[in-house]
């Protein structure tokens, strides 16, 4: 079966390498030069508001059965019955189109009038320690694509020693430490704290993970150490002695704090409550915050989101200063400014800019390489503990074919806690969570149906800093 | 046979040989002092007089030149804290402050609080060995809140120097916890350890706080400098964040 799926996805090869390859251009313009005037035109049609669904807290019944033994399995992509069947229509139809070079043949081909065809169904997940081994040469391995076609180098962590960090953040998103993987039998390896990823299955028969932006929260916390000593006990050692005579005090005070000459200096420095009236325009407008009044629009974009990115899924660059907000805190953090990671190959293209706080993942590509790209973005950038924050994934089918089995997770620091009932979702999909190693939650969304390229989704679901 | 030998040969072994003697003795003393310079020794401790192990920590962090850090003095409730500075204190009916402090520098305070149905005052000092990195705009919202709990006042007032060190946590170590103004984690530790070094072990070491159970006398507290201390930058309470909510329209009332 699986060396079927080799023949397939050989003979597809060849296919669009001899004899499609006007189609294979036709695909590849349709996304690379028409993908601002496609999303304009949807734009144009897809309502201004989404209709979140909040999706019911699941039980007991609805959590998937994990495998009980993967391991003689777990480095296998398993066909389902339509997927063989998919396969083997596809090729007669391909070798029966062989002579044709029309773009309808071939995207007809791809979608195949059945939304659910050619995919495997799923059967469960698990997540495991370590990491999958390399998995390139049977369709599985990990994403961000280009970051392994420009490294050369499969075990390439790609954030290990990019994303700077502080211990005065909490941070959410990107894919931290081990790499993530998902291996054919729904297994998923390297999922660490904080990691949020989406991961998809393509009609060729690969499985993909694409990790999303990192998300920082301002959110420091303080814990006390105490020590009581008891003069008494003490009273015969020399300091205490001193301290009764106050020669002890004389002695420290008239000497090391003759700098109180600095003191004084320090009294005129502190003319600087000028910052005071600073601080008068502040509480204005906090004033103001009062005044509006407008967390009451459920079922609609929050003003944090209003990004492009986040309504109609298109990066626009005047927008990149506001994502990039709190980024003068974190160069304190960091000596090495500017453009942390740029690249431009054939292959899609990552431009990833680690300077900033909400970093920017801007993903392109060129050809018809599958690609989920996963957005994230938060309420507040700064919050104290016990205050809830609103997290908003946006995920984008960025290729020209449609993708299958998208799931997005997110497993959740230690210091954010999941708000019960609060995860909603744009389109169909199955809410899972489970607990993790960090004392907080997986969240799981499994979206039902395949979807199409160049659409996407929106989540949301609210977490307590704690 | 006669005994051949080289002179060349006797010539080399013994240069080789002391040269390899040498080698091991320097190597051997190198380890011995290796061994001594990783002893657990730190420059400063919480022993040092009172705005000490700031004035090092500014000497040795840049960042710290200039900066004035936000604290938040966080007294019980129904006690009164007010700043103690040139040479007289403010007046204040308020268990809570914000105040800007520099490093360096070392703030007193007075606070007036009830033991046992006995009116008591004492004067706590407060240094900063550390600062924050708050977003541009949000440093006064997120101050150091050093919380003086009645713990503290009544061991003070026993007789006892209370010695307390406020130290940032690391996020990926931290226990969830319920979050309170008023309640600050804290343990004590043992005379043999220095809370300084301990807090700098779970974290970040941020604030001094000691309150002894010495008071001034009147002259001392009219000098300029009144008690060696300095006065701070005033600063607004913090804005309490409204939780953000999602409401239906439908639920809003009509």
């Amino acid at each position: 079966m699986i060396q079927f799926a080799k023949n397939v996805a050989m003979i597809k090869t060849n296919f669009a390498t001899r004899c499609i390859a006007i189609p294979l251009a036709l695909a590849t313009g349709i996304f690379a030069s028409s993908t601002a005037a496609a999303q304009q035109a949807e734009a144009q049609s897809r309502p201004a508001v989404i209709q979140l669904r909040t999706l019911p807290t699941p039980d007991a019944k609805t959590m998937p059965a994990v495998p009980a033994d993967t391991a003689t399995q777990k480095n296998q992509f398993k066909l389902t019955v339509a997927q063989e069947e998919f396969f083997q229509s596809a090729s007669a139809r391909m070798a029966s189109a062989s002579q044709d070079t029309s773009s309808a043949v071939y995207l007809d081909f791809l979608s195949d009038g059945d939304p659910s065809h050619g995919f495997a169904e799923r059967t469960g997940f698990a997540f495991r320690d370590g990491e999958l081994e390399n998995k390139i040469d049977n369709g599985v391995f990990p994403v961000p694509l280009g970051r392994h076609l420009r490294q050369k180098d499969p075990r390439y962590r790609h954030n290990k020693k990019r994303l700077t960090r502080s211990d005065e953040y909490v941070y959410d998103g990107s894919d931290r430490e081990a790499r993530v993987q998902v291996d054919g039998d729904w297994n998923i390896y390297g999922m660490d704290s904080e990691d949020t990823f989406g991961h998809f299955d393509t009609l060729d028969g690969k499985r993909l993970v694409s990790p999303s932006n990192r998300v920082d929260i301002y959110a420091p916390r303080f814990s006390a150490v105490r020590r009581v000593d008891n003069m008494q006990n003490a009273k015969y050692s020399s300091q205490v002695t001193q301290f009764k005579r106050k020669e002890g005090t004389v002695l420290s005070r008239a000497s090391d704090f003759s700098a109180s000459t600095k003191q004084n200096v320090a009294l005129d420095t502190n003319e600087t409550t000028l910052k005071a009236v600073g601080f008068r325009d502040q509480t204005r407008g906090v004033l103001t915050d009062n005044v509006l009044q407008l967390r009451g629009s459920r079922e609609s974009f929050h003003p944090y989101e209003n990004f492009d990115l986040i309504r109609w899924g298109k990066h626009s660059i005047s927008e990149t200063t506001r994502l990039e907000a709190g980024m003068q805190a974190a160069n304190v953090w960091q000596d090495n400014l500017g453009l942390q990671a740029f690249g431009k190959k054939v292959q899609p293209i990552i431009v990833n800019d680690t300077v900033s706080l909400q970093q920017i993942v801007t993903v392109e590509t060129d050809d018809d390489n599958a690609i989920l790209r996963v957005t994230k973005v938060a309420s507040k950038i700064a919050a104290r503990p016990g205050e809830e924050v609103e997290f908003t994934i946006r995920f984008d089918n960025l290729s020209p074919r449609k993708i299958g089995n998208v799931t997005l997770i997110d497993n959740l620091t230690n210091r954010l806690q999941y708000v019960a009932g609060t995860a909603e979702c744009s389109i169909d999909a199955k809410f899972i969570h489970t607990d993790n190693d960090s004392s907080s939650l997986t969240l799981r969304w499994e979206i039902d149906k395949p979807v199409p390229a160049g659409k996407g989704g929106v989540i949301r679901f609210k977490c307590r800093v704690r | 046979m006669p005994n051949f030998k080289s002179p060349i040969h006797s010539w080399f072994k013994a240069p080789v040989l002391l040269t390899a003697l040498a080698t091991v003795a320097c190597i051997g003393a190198c380890t011995t002092a290796q061994a001594q310079l990783t002893r657990d020794h730190q420059l400063l401790n919480s022993k040092m007089p009172p705005g000490i192990v700031s004035q090092q920590k500014l000497m040795g962090n840049a960042r710290l030149a200039g900066h004035t850090q936000p604290v938040r003095i966080i007294a019980p409730d129904g006690s009164r804290v007010a700043i103690v500075a040139g040479g007289g204190t403010t007046e204040s009916n308020n268990s809570r402050v914000t105040v800007g402090m520099k490093a360096g520098l070392l703030y007193r305070f007075r606070i007036d609080f009830v033991d046992r149905e006995t009116p008591r005052t004492l004067y706590p000092s407060v240094e900063i060995v550390d600062r924050l990195y708050a977003p541009e705009g949000l440093e006064n919202q997120f101050p150091v809140p050093v919380v003086i709990s009645e713990n503290d006042l009544a061991q003070a007032s026993g007789g006892k120097m209370v010695t307390k060190v406020v130290y940032l946590e690391r996020s990926e170590s931290t226990v969830p916890r319920r979050p309170e103004e008023t309640e600050q984690p804290w343990f004590d530790v043992t005379g043999a350890e220095d809370p300084l070094h301990v807090a700098g072990r779970l974290g970040r070491p941020l604030a001094i706080l000691r309150i002894g159970s010495r008071v001034p006398t009147a002259g001392e507290l009219a000098g300029p400098s009144a008690f060696d201390s300095s006065r701070p930058v005033v600063l607004p309470d913090p804005v309490k964040s409204v939780p953000s909510q999602v409401m239906k329209l439908s639920d809003q009332p009509r």
